[in-house]
């Protein structure tokens, strides 16, 4: 049945439940049987999870995601057993695994856009009966199925380092795809959370002569330094890079800042869109600008399975350049969930993690 | 100097826009034709037409410097010039890019000669700067020196060819951020001169499917004759949500953004080309662009490799679209009130204008 030696009819599974903004009971935690393995598919346990700021918002109400489910999408995981049999994997390998599970044969699957896979399936967006419903990463086990892209962690690259691939850093790569690679480029990332500061070294090491990164967030200035971008925190650069800028990032979920970034962009310039992926972002900007400027706005939503390969390449190559061990916060257990949510909310840290009990 | 016989004119006649609130809107005048700088040619406008830009500025949506020659669209004819290494001779046609630029800047070393920092456009510029014969509705231009031009094949007519040097060469320009791809699907929004233009164009590229939509239910019979299917209601807004490859806004109007923003597939074009004007507040959230990782471009004008494109795609379709058919009447450039007025009435594709002179039209 698997490919490993391991006895799995009996193994038991925990998962924190997400029972939606309005039950009694918004986290519950259940122990529950972990199923046997459907071909293609891979038992992991999870190492360590990182709280995305979307689940935060899905906590706190400004998303809507299908309950009950097992939230969380980002961690750094570990093969117990799989049905993998034509792949490398053995029990141990430490993986980073697609958000997205998809059937690599529909027209979006077949020109890259595996995202939007007609049967698009989410870590930490399904409900729990949808298949195994170890679909998240805020529990003990994950199954991943069978239409997942999963790569191997380098042992150099620490499980706090690790975590925030599988979206933050997946998601920049992504990004970087459409990012022209041109002489002396200056770019301006408007954000400073971990899809800021890692769009920021990735844009460095594209060879950006100047990189910008502004935010709200004063004590994040010195990481943004260390993550080789120059820190705003007023507006007078505006004025002077007005009509100056080759590339701008919104990353920071606001759609205020988009005027600002429309007024930055030189002729033909590139704005790529992130993080305004909710209903609150009206944007407040006419045709003209954007004709008149002969821009181009493109907007990024997750990623896509080659992304995932080279956001582990990337952080291989400057794992010890920049500072991301340092810019991850506290590990919470599993248990104190809530508590964690309450501490990622306040957005001190650039990432707060969770570990499970039971590994 | 080449010229022919030594008979350089010694003046011309152009129609000098004062401004909406001018006493007299129009002024017609003589003025000398200054000689000739190196890099420079003295042509006779052969044929104007009307560009709809040029409509909203003498209403009032647009504002241009004044005073100033109108007019960008133009087939004309070389009297004289001053580039000898090009090999243009006298009674050239000509169609001409509507920029002058620099060639140096980044932006016209990136290709992108629209943006030229030193940018001139015809039609667009002060009566003061350089020679004053600066636009179209005039008997002469003054073609700067760092204008492309490009000669115009004898089996495209004055009628056919007055239109290039705006409509059909910004076509040119957004096409060239469309993908090729297999059953492709379009939606162009927008009947008049780009949407007939740009549909004939995706039709060209392999396109499958192409809709155009508009105001003008008389216009179906020619969406339909450039190879698009005509709509005038929402059915198949709904039918055709999410499958749509390709959008191109070309009527000018916001309130069109969030249907097209719908009917894009994932990963789907939206090409913005009209609504290059003040009253375009777009009604759409960043979700709507996130979510479906589309792509917004848009286009301004155009540089100079598409004029050349322009030629060759007219040249090559020049009896497969109908184009003669699709221009309106021809008024002297003494009456561009009464043409401009009946611009306004969008019944044509295009309004024609021919100066006054002694030089024949075809």
């Amino acid at each position: 049945m698997t490919c490993c030696d391991q006895d799995t009819g009996l193994t038991l599974g925990e998962r924190v439940v997400f029972n939606g903004l309005n039950s009694e009971e918004m986290f519950s935690s259940e122990i529950t049987p972990l199923p046997e393995l459907a071909p293609g598919e891979i038992l992991v346990k999870v190492r360590l999870a990182s709280i995305c700021m979307s689940d935060v918002y899905t906590v706190t109400g400004q998303r809507i995601e299908p309950t009950p489910s097992v939230l969380g999408h980002e961690a750094v995981v570990e093969v117990i057993a799989h049905r993998r049999p034509e792949s490398d994997l053995i029990k141990g390998d430490r993986l980073t695994f697609s958000i997205a599970d998809s059937c690599n044969k529909c027209e979006f699957c077949l020109k890259g856009l595996q995202q939007k896979c007609s049967k698009l399936f989410k870590y930490g967006h399904a409900k729990l009966s949808d298949g195994s419903g170890f679909n998240g990463c805020y529990a003990s086990h994950i199954i991943i199925r069978h239409g997942t892209h999963v790569v191997k962690i380098p042992g150099i690259i620490s499980d706090r380092c690790a975590a925030p691939i599988n979206c933050s850093l997946g998601t920049t790569m992504c990004a970087m795809e459409f990012v022209p690679k041109i002489k002396n480029g200056r770019a301006f990332v408007q954000g400073d959370g971990i899809l800021g500061l890692y769009t920021s070294a990735a844009l460095l090491e594209l060879g950006y002569d100047t990189v910008y990164c502004s935010g709200n967030r004063i004590q994040r200035s010195e990481f943004i330094v260390r993550f080789g971008a120059i820190p705003l925190y007023n507006d007078e650069i505006i004025a002077e890079e007005t009509n100056k800028i080759d590339v701008v990032v919104e990353v920071c979920g606001v759609s205020t800042v988009i005027n600002d970034g429309i007024k930055l962009l030189k002729p033909g310039g590139l704005y790529l869109f992130l993080g305004i992926v909710h209903p609150h972002s009206q944007l407040n900007i006419t045709g003209e600008q954007i004709i008149r400027k002969c821009l181009t706005i493109k907007g990024i939503h997750n990623y896509a399975p080659r992304h995932l390969d080279q956001a582990v390449d990337f952080l291989l190559k400057t794992i010890d350049k920049y500072p991301y061990e340092e810019v991850m916060g506290p590990t919470y257990n599993l248990s104190d969930l809530p508590n964690a949510m309450k501490v990622a909310m306040e957005k001190i840290h650039a990432r707060v993690l969770v570990k499970p009990n039971m590994t | 100097m080449i010229n022919a016989q030594n008979t350089y004119p010694i003046s011309g006649a152009r129609t000098v826009f004062n401004g909406l609130n001018s006493e007299t809107m129009f002024v017609a005048q003589t003025a000398p034709l200054p000689e000739l700088a190196l890099g420079e040619i003295l042509v006779k406008v052969r044929l104007a037409s009307i560009c709809m830009s040029d409509v909203h500025t003498i209403t009032g949506q647009r504002i241009e410097p004044t005073p100033s020659v109108l007019g960008h669209e133009a087939v004309v004819e070389v009297v004289s010039h001053r580039r000898p290494e090009s090999d243009l001779a006298v009674g050239d046609r000509l169609t001409f890019s509507i920029a002058d630029s620099c060639g140096q800047c980044e932006f016209c070393l990136a290709g992108f000669n629209q943006k030229c920092v030193q940018l001139f456009k015809y039609g667009h510029a002060k009566l003061s700067d350089g020679s004053g014969y600066n636009g179209c509705y005039a008997t002469h231009i003054i073609i700067r020196r760092g204008t492309h031009v490009v000669k115009v094949p004898q089996t495209i007519s004055d009628r056919c060819a007055a239109p290039i040097n705006c409509a059909l060469a910004t076509t040119m320009c957004a096409m060239e951020y469309v993908p090729k791809i297999k059953n492709g699907r379009a939606f162009v929004q927008g009947d008049g001169m780009l949407g007939l233009y740009t549909c004939a164009a995706l039709h060209e590229y392999g396109y499958e499917i192409v809709y155009c939509s508009g105001t003008r239910l008389q216009r179906s019979p020619f969406i339909d004759r450039f190879g698009a299917i005509p709509l005038y209601n929402d059915e198949i807004l709904t039918e055709e949500t999410n499958k749509i490859d390709v959008v191109v806004e070309v009527c000018g109007v916001p309130n069109v953004v969030n249907d097209g923003i719908r009917m894009l597939k994932p990963g789907g074009l939206y090409l913005f080309v009209g609504m290059v004007h003040p009253n375009s507040k777009l009604d759409i959230t960043g979700e709507q662009i996130i979510r479906k990782c589309l792509t917004i471009k848009g286009i301004h004008n155009y540089a100079s490799r598409h004029l050349d494109q322009a030629v060759q795609f007219l040249e090559k379709t020049i009896n497969k679209y109908p184009y003669e058919e699709l221009m309106g009447p021809t008024y002297n450039l003494s009456a561009l009130s009464d043409a401009m007025k009946i611009a306004i009435e969008k019944k044509h594709g295009r309004i024609l204008v021919s100066p006054n002179t002694s030089t024949e039209s075809n």
